[in-house]
């Protein structure tokens, strides 16, 4: 039984294979009629696609494509990869009730608001921490912490 | 396809970014390189999708994401190549959503949905044959469509094919054997004409 060609013939048309395989192709082709017919017919088809004319585009078409082309903004997206990480980190810090240290305000004359914004931060984050319902029981205050308050000054 | 090497700017239309604030430097270049690929890209992508209409509508969407994309072309790089393989997968895209076109099976070779039997070869020899033969390469699955479309139209190499197609130079040499026997038996009185002579 005689195994005829397939995708060899287009190769060897096209003059794509390699000499050795071309040299086969050649030698198969002497003895084998079937295989030179479908050989002929290939590049009878190969001859046809080459009559297609040449299309051309309309003329405007490259203006109105290149005028679009000025509409486009040039913004890159945030990656994916970025937006998951952000929203990972932020879900883990919301998790973890981490909180973004307030840095106390410089020199000696501290802000009586600092003291209350840190205890109000605190007792948001860990409303019911020991820490917490002591500070609201306290009525003692860090007097060493605002030397100009009156009670302080007593002392 | 021969690589232009002409100057280029003298290709781009006047009027090009008339209506745009700002002609930046990207703009310029890309135009230019569009502008000297244009006439190829728009054949591709007319044997691709088989009608003015549609090949002008790819030809715009492909250039639309070239031109969001040209940060990532490489300068040296073909530009025909590259343009080319964006504007298959916009293809291959736009038939997976839209499902509008019936696609042929090679091995279903019946022939009647390509061949006009009022067409014999005597119009063919009045030129009439690129009919014909491009309603049997729209009748092609798109795979086999878009390598004959490279290779026997375009005139691209096999490598380059594989290139723009992302497969093996194997697959674009077996995708183009199976498309050529579909089209020998489709325009079977065409390639027995030019065979006898009479074309």
């Amino acid at each position: 039984m005689i195994l005829h060609l397939s995708h060899e013939l287009t190769g060897y048309l096209d003059g794509t294979l390699t000499a050795e395989e071309a040299s086969g192709v050649a030698a198969h082709l002497a003895e084998c009629t079937e295989c030179r017919v479908a050989l002929d017919d290939l590049r009878a088809v190969r001859s046809l696609l080459r009559t297609v004319p040449p299309i051309l585009p309309h003329p405007a078409a490259l203006s109105r494509t290149l005028s679009r082309i000025a509409l486009v903004e040039t913004r890159r997206t945030v990656p994916r990869w970025l937006i998951a990480v952000a929203t990972m980190a932020a879900g883990i810090g919301l998790l973890l009730q981490l909180r973004v240290p307030t840095a106390p305000p410089q020199g000696t004359r501290v802000s009586p608001l600092w003291y209350f914004q840190q205890q109000a931060e605190f007792a948001a984050a860990h409303p019911m921490a020991d820490v917490t319902l002591t500070s609201y029981l306290s009525s003692a205050l860090p007097y060493e912490t605002f030397p100009e308050w009156p009670a302080a000054q007593k002392r | 396809m021969e690589r232009v090497q002409t100057p280029l700017a003298g290709s781009v239309p006047e009027t090009t970014f008339a209506s745009a604030a700002v002609r930046t430097a990207s703009q310029e270049s890309f135009a230019e390189l569009l502008a000297a690929h244009w006439t190829h890209a728009y054949r591709f992508a007319y044997y691709l999708t088989g009608n003015a209409h549609d090949s002008e509508d790819l030809l715009q969407q492909a250039a639309e994401e070239a031109f969001r994309a040209f940060h990532r072309f490489q300068p040296g790089t073909r530009f025909d190549r590259w343009l080319f393989r964006i504007m298959h997968n916009s293809f291959v895209d736009r038939l997976r959503r839209e499902r509008r076109r019936k696609i042929f099976s090679l091995d279903d070779v019946s022939g009647a949905a390509v061949m006009d039997p009022t067409a014999g070869p005597s119009e063919v020899a009045e030129g009439a044959l690129d009919g014909p033969v491009l309603r049997a390469l729209r009748a092609l699955p798109p795979d086999a469509r878009a390598v004959v479309a490279l290779v026997d139209l375009q005139g691209l190499p096999y490598d380059a094919a594989a290139e723009i197609l992302r497969c093996p130079i194997g697959t674009v040499r077996s995708r183009l054997h199976r498309a050529r026997l579909a089209l020998r038996e489709w325009l079977r009185p065409y390639v027995d004409a030019l065979q006898r002579g009479e074309l």
